[in-house]
Formats: C-alpha cells, structure tokens, sequence
C-alpha cells in the first residue's frame, strides 16, 4: 500500500493484560493500515481485541494492560504546508501524545450514559477541547466583528453606525495577524465554536442543549454531544468505538446517517468499530476483520462481501441472515471463542477452521496481499 | 419407586460410602455440636427463668433482653441443628450444607454471651475445615459438586487476596489475639478483675507487690493500687464482648427494619426514614448519653443497650438502600414470577446480595463501638470506678497522669489497637469485596 | 427542578426532623426522673412548686405536658442547670458557645485544608510509599480514643517540655489568665476580638497557641475521615469511564484530576464533612475537660456528673440542632455540586 496515501499504519502491535488469573495476550501482532478518507470498518465478535486496539491507538490502555511492542505510524499533514511527517505513536513521549490526542486523532466512545462527565455542562465539555488545543485569535476577531454586525442591524444614530464601521474596518485588518486575546473573549469564542460543531452534529436546539447537563439529554442526542466533543477540533482521524452499540435502533440509524453526511464536509478518516455487519455495509468502503487478538483480512467492503478469503469471515458472513434466507438452521462456526491467555499455537483460529492443516498449527500466518487490494492472514485462504 | 429413583438413591448411599471416614467425623461432630447447644441453650434458658422469677419487682425485662432472647434463639438453633444431625447420619443430603450456616450462627451467638462459646466455635469449626479438604465432596445434590466447586474457589480467591495484603492479615491477627487473650482471662491474669492492695499505688512496670507472696506488677499499678496488666486483659473480654454484642443486634434489628422498609416501599419506608433521621440528627456519643440518663442505671449493660440502639440506623439505612437497588432487578421479578413468597425473596435472594457493604461496616463498627463505649466510661457514663473497662481505667489514670502514665497509656493503647485492627480488616474487605477490584 | 425549589424541599424536609428531636429529648428527660426539676433551684420555697408544676403542666395528661415543653423550648424557657449556679440554660449556651465553635471551627480549617489534599495524593499515588503512610496516618487517627491522644499531647507538649525547660504549649484555657485576667469578649471569638476590636497581636498570638493543641488533637480524628474518605472516592471517580474520556482530549493529568475528577470526588466527601461535626461535638466533649476550655463540653460532662437535668436536655438539644443544621447546608452545597440531585 502506497505510503503517500496513507494515514495511519499498525504493524506488529502487541498489547497483554496481566491478572490474576495469568497474562491475557490480548494484541498478538496486530496490521492495520487506514488511507486518507477512507472510512474503515474494524469487525470481530466480542473481546476480539478491537477497542484494545482503538485505545492502543491513543495510549489510553491502563493498567494492568500494557503495550508490549509494535508500530502505530501515524502520517501527520501540517496544515498549511500539506507536509507530511510520519510519527511513531508509541515512541513518543506522552507529553508529546497530549498534542495529538483530541486533536489530530479523536474517539468516540461507546455509552453515552457514562461517558460524559456528569457534573459539568455540554457547552462546557465541548468548548473545554477548543480551548485546549486551538488558538482561537482568529475566531476571537471574526466574533467582534460579527458582534459588530450584528449591533448595525439595530436603530442607531449616524454617528455611531459610522464609528462601528469603523471599527469593523479596523478588526478585518487584523484578521491575518490576530493579536492573542484575553481569557474572557477566548472562553466566548470557544463556546460559539462549540455550538457551530453542535450545529455540525444535526443537535436539535444547539443554544439549549449548551447549557444543559448530560443527564438531562436522550441517548441520542449524548451521542451527538460526544461526537461533537471528538471532531471539535476537525481531527485528522476519528475512531469510533463501538458508538452505536448501546443505542437503540432508530437513533442507531440517525447516527450512521450523521456519520455518512459527516464524511463529506470534515474530511477526516474514520475508523468504525463495530461488531455488526450492516454498520460495517452501510458506511465503510474498507474492512478488516479481527479474530482473537489479530488481523484475519483487509480490504473493500464490497469485495469482502462478495467474495471472503479467509475461513473465518466466510463463516461469519454466511451466519448472518439474509431477507431471502430459506434455511431453517443457521450454519454456526464450529467451538467458541479462544481463552487468550492460553491462545492456541500457530493461527488463533485454527481449533475452530475446517481448512486447517499441520502448519496452521505450527506458524501464525502473515497478512499478505493475497489478491490485488484484498490482504488475508491465513496459510490457506479460499478462492 | 420407578427404576430410576432406586438407582439415584443407590448412587446416592454408595457414594456416601465412599466418603467414609472424613464424612462421618463430619456428620458426629456435628451432632454433637448441636446436643452440646441444647443442652447450654436449656440450662440458661432455665437458668434465667428461676432468676426471673425471684427479681420480678426489680426490671425483668432487663434480663429478658439480654440473656433470656438469645438463649432462646440458641435453643431453637441447637434443635434444628439436632435435626439436621440425625438426618445426616440417616444419609439425607440436604442436611449437611444447611448445617454449616447453623453451626457457625450457634457459635457467634454463644460468643457474645459466654465463654462456653469456645468449646462450641472449635466444634462447629470442624465441618468447615473438613469441605476445605481436597479430597472431601460434600453432597447434596448430583450436580452439587459442579455448583460450589467455583464458590469454593471464589472463597479460595478470597482468602489468597486477604493474605496478599499484610496489613489485613495484621488486623485479623491482632483481633483473634485479642479475642483469645480476652477468652483466655481467668488463666492468664495475675491479679483479680477489682482486686486492690493500696499499698501498692501508683508503682511502675516490673515492680515486686509490696505484699509478701503477691505476683509482680507486670505492668505496673494505677493509683488505688490495682494491677494493670491483669485489670487490662479482664477489661478486654468486657469491651470485646460490648463492640461484638452490640453490633451484632444492631445489624440484626437494622437489616431487618431496613429490608422491610427498603422492600415494602410506601408509608413504611417514609416512616422509617423519618424515624433514622431523628435518630442521624444526634451525634452518636450524645445520644448514648441520654439514652443512658434514661434508663436511669449507668453500668455496662444500660451502655450496650444504649448503644444497640444508637447504632440500628446505621444499617437500617444502608440495607434499605441496598435493597431499594435490588428490588427492581429482573431477578427478584424472575423469582416472583415462579411463586416465592416475600419473604422467601427477602430472606434468600436479596439480602444475600446486599451483604457485602454490611460485612465492612460491621467489622469497622467493631472499633467503632469500642470507641464510643469507652469515651462514655470515660466521661462516667459506664460502670463505677474500679469496674475493668479501657475507658473507664484511663479516666482513673488521669487524675495521677503525671506520676504513672501507664495507667493511662496501656489502656488507650489496648483501645487504639483493637480499634485499628478492626478497621484495618474492614477496609481490607471492603478492597477485597469489590468486584471491580477482584481480578486485576 | 431548580436550585431553588431544591433548596426549599430540603429545608422543609427538615422541619418534621427538628420535631422529632425535640420529641426525643422530651421523651427521654421524662422517663429520666422528676422533670420538674429542670425548673427549680435552691431559691425556689417548697411552696411554690406546686405552683410551678401546674405552670409547667406537670399534673396535666402527656399530650398537654409534651405542648407546654414546646412552647417553653420556642420562648426560650429552657430550664435552670443545677451545676451551674442555677442560671438559665440558654444564658449559659450563650455564654459557652463561642468557646466551642471556634475551636471547632479552627479545627474544621484545618482538617479541610489537610485532608483533602492529602487524600487526592494518597489516590493518585496508589500503593506507593506516600499512599502507605497516609494510609497509616488516618486510620490511626480514626482508630485512636480521642482523650487519650489529648491527655498523651498534652503530657508530651506541654508536661514534659516544661520540665525540661524548653518552650511549650500551654497547657489549657482559651488565653493566658494570668496575663489578661478577665477578657471582656465582643463577639466570643478570641481570634477575631483580639485582631479586630482590641488591635491586640500578642493576644492574638496567645490564642493561636492555646487552641494549637486543643485543635490538632480534634482536626486529627476529623483529618482522618476526610482523607480516607476523599482517597476511596477518588480512587472511584479515577476508574470512571469520563476520565478516560478526558484523557482522550488531550489534557494534561493535572486537569484531568483537579477538575474533571476533584468535583466528582469532593460530592460524597463533602456529605462525609458534614458528619465530621457531629464527630467534632462528640470530640469536645471529651476533650475539654482536659485541655480547661470553657466550652459546652465542659459544662456538659459536669452536668452529667452532677445529674443535671435541664443541662444536659438543653445540651442535647443544641447539638442536634447544629447538626442538623450543619447536614443542611451540606446538602445544600451537595445539590450544587452534582446537578444530578437537582432534578429529584
């Protein structure tokens, strides 16, 4: 995969948990490669590894978890210049990672109902990101010159409407080189900042919401809020966690609907994490699918439901009922999930693959470009 | 009986067989407990009856409360148990799980009141030290084994992070030496509970009695003369058994309230609510005092009894809270659903799941109490002068605190460790309990 | 619902407690003895106490006697203390008042001021050596009989350091009598009086180090329970999902914990505050006889020694009366911390 189109490559990432019980080797190697917007879906059944990898991602793995090894490469553009500078995620210092988390790279996590803080406004949650990672002087100046405007529209004398000209004169000026502005006027610009990305979010009643607290919102529309809280800062990549999971079906539906429209005016990529496949159909063009801990395939959704290579996703993808289904029993892969902290030796999959051979058992297979654009992890991918 | 039954009942009684030895020894200890509690349970119950009758002017119901209920209760613990024991040995299963909870109840109960509780504790001991033998499979049901196989480990799991953490396994040392200390008393003490010799006032650790043939003062003397060491190992056994007594009915009295109020809802839980915040709008120590004013007598008992109902709210609130929580889980509902009485549900299912935060409490509470008892000897609210109580012994020690200070300092040392021992081992529970915390 | 109308449901909530304390106290010095003794003194001829019982009621069937005790409580009537000279007990709450509370609430200060830093520290270094004294340091503190740490500083700071000659504490009272001899109060507070009526520094000075004792010995218990408490929250507020969320923003460690997890953690501590008066009371009780303070504990233990009734009734309904009022405040600031409680 060519490296200019890129975005963010995984290579190699090993994360394990150490608990009671024994070391859960939860990352065994994990590939990854996201282009530039792109929205990719991340698939796998429960416990398959796929939000350990979203916050491996962003360092937020706590103890007793620990990233072991491996590579998050993540190609940061400047801004102005469209340079592009490949930074290795895990060997920054984590001083460093509060420059990127937030802010080139955002989550959107899972249950609105706890992830919110409860005590503080949305309005305040929101702006908080703004206030933290944008310098707002610009947006300070735009804002008294909307101010401005906004007074001409009243009934006042002439002398005055000329002296606010004026003044609107002098401000447009100094829209190229902003000075830094007070405390005050950045917290005001953060918040109407906040209520344009509210805005952006399909919220109903921005200026309400802004000074209600969580509890006080739907589930729904928390969602809305915490999206809102990750792409204030228009991120270079935005990971959703599993966002719809806890959310009932109608506002599930919404909230895709959002992220497909989101697409097109924020430009980031996406990452989807998800455990079911309609989300996966309705609003990635790229999958790659997880088992136990590793990559199993990578590529196009529409050719992955076509035509699956690997056992696994094969099997997943027949389990999964169809409209004109006539079958009576649905077909199941066969065993159950892996214990990971005795993973099965060579392939993770192999107890459960009805194509395993002798070195299934021995070595982990690679992820290889098996077709052109379909990358599969398996000694004997099916085609 | 159809083919299948004989079968099961066959299996049932080889496989008993097959226990053998450690299944019998089990089952006897057992039965023997259980006669053993009878037999006290009947005496006291007697006992106290004959006593009774001769106070009848001078507040019976003083005694009633205080030895006539649990004896009562013992008794009817120790018949049930002497069921269960002859059903064990006639090989039916149900008995022996049941037995345990029973035997280990018993026990308690005689603790708080008696030293005859040792004997009892090392025999109601054997049955559970017999289901920690590996090879041992308690039976009940066929798939009984596969049941409590994970409790087990749970507990295992339980008592592998009780012994990871040292502090924990400092305070239920310090607690145990104490209790044992305290149980152990008549033969370890030099000196008699009140006994005097003023001639030896106010001496130092290590010096000989000025009476010919009297033992050393181990720990020196207070100002009238009386034997620290020994006035100090006879005040444990009061102040152990007032913390243990007094949280012991009052978690009683307060989860029984608070699940009926937390359970029932409505009126009941208003009313019971009014009731805990009068009772939460005095400062503990206060309310004893009135309390004891009240009852008119200032001596050991009238400070439990005050105490006992100084503390019920406690618990009464935070069971009507737990049980608020747990009403409405799908479980209770599932179990309605299939017939079980209120009380069944209350008894088996929820209050079994609100007993966590309950166990940390009380056992912080154990300190607690001890705290509060012995600031009201202190202040004059307990027994008179000279009686062996911690508190008491340093409000004696104070008025010579600039010439003997061990008469004060051993005694609020004994305070101070029991206390910190207890709230060691509660938060050490509290840690352990937690669920988040459990497997890290 | 509005801060407001929060604010009013609780203050009328605890109206019916107010009742049942006072319903309380008369139930209880009814079954103590003889009430009428609560408003007779030496002075009074035999004769006229008939006369007094029948003003009191006391002749009357209960219901009668318990309304009369409360319209004697509301007019001020709050009976004589035979301990004290037979003055009335509510000149002497008047006079004693000031002596506690603020010992109290220097006490509270600097609890406050200690405990709180201390058990977010104690929380964020989790296990480490700082987290293991701490630890140490508060359970002690919640663990030890209160007159006996007073009685063993006051043998260490003030006893022994006089013998050997070097400066100490002193070693009781609210000032140095023999200095001052009869200080003619403003307000009550000392601390305040000395710096602001009187412009007297070294009596402000002098104040500071008598209550210096007295106030550590009853912060110690309170320091205790607002760290453990301000600690186990904390190390509950950390593991919620919305820190994680505030990590995934980008702020600083210091941020996430000083804002976004403080004023989670400080709602169940603040509750614990408030209970700490009641333990700061109880404290003084058993504390000033042994530092001389001419506070309410004080009179309250030589009431009880001398079985006086209408003192000790009188004590116990002041106190319950602070308490409740201090748990209403808490409350109050409860429901401004977390806008959760607001809405019912």
């Amino acid at each position: 995969m060519a490296t200019e189109e890129l975005v963010l490559k995984i290579a190699g990432l090993k994360t394990n948990f150490y608990t009671y019980e024994g070391v859960v080797l939860a990352l065994d190697g994990v590939e990854l490669f996201l282009r530039r917007g792109d929205t990719m879906g991340l698939v796998g059944e429960t416990g398959c590894g796929k939000s350990v990898t979203a916050r491996s991602i962003l360092r937020l793995v706590e103890p007793p978890g620990k990233i072991e090894e491996g590579e998050i490469i993540f190609f940061d553009s400047d801004d102005r210049s469209g340079e592009i500078t490949p930074i290795d995620l895990l060997q920054l210092h984590p001083e460093e990672m509060l420059h990127i988390r937030g802010k080139k790279i955002s989550i959107v996590f899972q249950d609105p109902a706890t992830f919110p803080n409860p005590v503080f406004r949305i309005g305040t949650q929101i702006a908080e990101s703004v206030m933290l990672h944008q310098d707002l002087s610009r947006e300070v100046v735009e804002m008294k010159i909307g101010e401005m405007r906004n007074s001409l529209a009243t009934e006042l004398p002439e002398e005055r409407r000329s002296q606010i000209a004026d003044k609107i004169r002098y401000y447009e000026q100094q829209l190229d080189n902003p000075p830094e502005p007070d405390d005050k006027d950045k917290k005001k610009a953060a918040d109407m900042v906040a209520k344009e990305t509210l805005k952006l979010v399909r919220m109903p009643s921005p200026s309400s919401v802004m000074m209600q607290y969580p509890h006080e919102l739907s589930g729904g529309m928390r969602q809305r809020a915490l999206i809102a809280m990750a792409l204030v800062c228009n991120p270079d990549i935005l990971i959703c966690d599993e966002a719809t999971t806890a959310l009932d079906v109608t506002v599930q539906a919404q909230v895709l609907n959002l992220l497909n429209e989101l697409k097109k005016e924020i430009g980031a990529s996406i990452i989807v994490i998800t455990h079911d496949m309609g989300v996966v159909a309705e609003t990635c063009n790229w999958v790659s699918v997880m088992y136990a801990g590793t990559t199993v395939e990578s590529c196009a959704t529409d050719e992955l439901f076509a035509s699956p290579i690997h056992p696994y996703t094969a099997g997943l993808l027949t389990a999964v009922p169809k409209l004109h289904d006539t079958r009576e029993r649905f077909p199941q892969i066969r065993g159950t999930v892996p214990n990971l902290i005795t993973p099965p030796s060579g392939c993770r999959f192999h107890p459960r693959c009805d194509y395993c051979t002798e070195i299934c058992k021995k070595e982990k297979p690679e992820l290889k470009e098996h077709r052109p654009g379909h990358w599969v992890g398996c000694h004997n991918p099916l085609s | 009986m159809s083919s299948e039954s004989i079968q099961a009942s066959t299996e049932l009684t080889d496989d008993v067989a097959g226990r053998g030895t450690q299944f019998q020894i089990s089952a006897v200890s057992q039965l023997m407990v259980s006669m053993m509690g009878f037999m006290f349970g009947g005496v006291i119950v007697l006992g106290n009856l004959v006593i009774a009758m001769g106070q009848v002017e001078a507040e019976p119901w003083l005694f009633m409360a205080a030895w006539l209920v649990p004896s009562i209760i013992i008794l009817i613990l120790s018949y049930i148990l002497l069921r269960i024991g002859i059903a064990l040995l006639d090989r039916e299963m149900w008995a022996f799980s049941s037995s345990l909870y029973l035997n280990l109840l018993l026990a308690l109960v005689f603790l708080t009141i008696g030293n005859a509780g040792i004997l009892l504790a090392v025999g109601a001991i054997v049955p559970v030290v017999v289901l920690f033998f590996p090879d041992v499979k308690p039976y009940w049901y066929p798939s009984f084994h596969e049941d409590t196989v994970p409790r087990i480990k749970e507990l295992r799991h339980a008592l592998y992070l009780i012994s990871k953490s040292p502090l924990v396994v400092a305070g239920i040392l310090i607690l145990t030496c104490f209790v044992i200390i305290a149980l152990l008393a008549p033969f370890i003490t030099t000196y008699g509970p009140e006994q005097r010799i003023w001639a030896d006032s106010n001496l130092p650790p290590g010096a000989p009695s000025s009476v010919e043939g009297m033992p050393d003062h181990i720990w020196g003397t207070d100002d009238s003369g009386g034997d620290i060491y020994s006035r100090l190992i006879w005040a444990a056994q009061v102040d152990l058994k007032i913390s243990l007594s007094v949280v012991i009915v009052a978690l009683a009295i307060g989860t029984f309230i608070g699940a009926v109020a937390g359970y029932y809802g409505g009126k009941i839980d208003e009313l019971v609510m009014r009731i805990t915040d009068v009772f939460f709008a005095f400062p503990g120590l206060i309310l004893c005092m009135a309390i004891v004013m009240a009852l008119g007598e200032k001596s050991l008992d009238t400070i439990s009894i005050a105490l006992m109902v100084v503390w019920w709210p406690t618990y009464a609130r935070l069971v009507r809270g737990q049980v608020l929580a747990e009403r409405e889980k799908l479980y209770v509902e599932a179990a309605r659903s299939i017939g079980a009485s209120d009380g069944r549900i209350l008894l088996f299912h929820i209050i079994p799941n609100t007993i966590q935060p309950l166990i940390v409490q009380s056992t912080m509470d154990v300190g607690s109490v001890l705290l509060t008892a012995a600031g009201l000897a202190f202040i004059g609210f307990g027994p008179p002068a000279g009686a062996a109580e911690w508190g008491l012994m340093i409000a004696i020690g104070q008025l010579y605190f600039s010439m003997n200070q061990w008469a004060v300092f051993f005694p609020g040392m004994a305070i101070l460790l029991t206390a910190l021992a207890s709230n060691l081992v509660g938060d050490g529970l509290r840690d352990i309990l937690d669920p988040k915390l459990r497997r890290r | 619902m509005k801060l407001r109308d929060f604010i009013l449901r609780r203050v009328i909530l605890a109206i019916p407690v107010v009742f049942g304390v006072m319903t309380m106290t008369w139930f209880l010095s009814y079954i103590i003895g003889n009430p009428v003794a609560m408003y007779i003194n030496t002075n009074t001829p035999a004769s006229a106490i008939p006369a007094i019982r029948r003003a009191h009621g006391f002749d009357e069937p209960l219901y009668v006697q318990y309304f009369l005790y409360l319209t004697g409580l509301f007019q001020g009537d709050w009976g004589v203390s035979t301990s004290t000279a037979f003055r009335p007990v509510t000149d002497i709450i008047l006079l004693k008042f000031p002596a506690t509370i603020e010992l109290s609430m220097v006490a509270m200060i600097f609890a406050i001021a200690v405990g709180i830093p201390l058990g977010i520290l104690s929380a964020t270094r989790k296990d480490q050596k700082i987290d293991h004294i701490t630890r140490v340091f508060a359970l002690a503190g919640v663990s030890m009989p209160i007159f006996w740490f007073a009685l063993m500083l006051k043998h260490v700071l003030y006893f022994q350091l006089a013998i050997a000659g070097l400066p100490h504490l002193p070693g009781g009272e609210r000032y140095t009598l023999v200095r001052y001899l009869n200080f003619e109060y403003t307000t009550g507070f000392l601390l305040i009086d000395s710096l602001f009526f009187y412009g007297d520094f070294t009596l402000f000075v002098d104040a500071l180090l008598h209550l210096a004792m007295p106030g550590f010995c009853l912060g110690y218990l309170t320091i205790a329970i607002i760290t453990r408490m301000m600690r186990s929250s904390m190390l509950e507020v950390l593991r919620e999902d919305y820190i994680t969320l505030a990590r995934s923003k980008g702020l600083t460690e210091r941020v996430v914990i000083y804002r976004h997890a403080l004023r989670n953690a400080m709602i169940p501590t603040v509750t614990v505050i408030g209970l700490a008066f009641g333990s700061l009371i109880t404290g003084a009780v058993l504390t000033e006889t042994i530092f001389n303070w001419p506070g309410l504990g004080k009179w309250a233990v030589r009431a009880i020694f001398s079985s006086d009734l209408a003192a000790i009734n009188g004590f116990t309904l002041l106190v319950a009366f602070i308490f409740v009022g201090a748990n209403l405040i808490v409350d109050l600031v409860y429901g401004v911390l977390d806008p959760r409680i607001r809405f019912g």
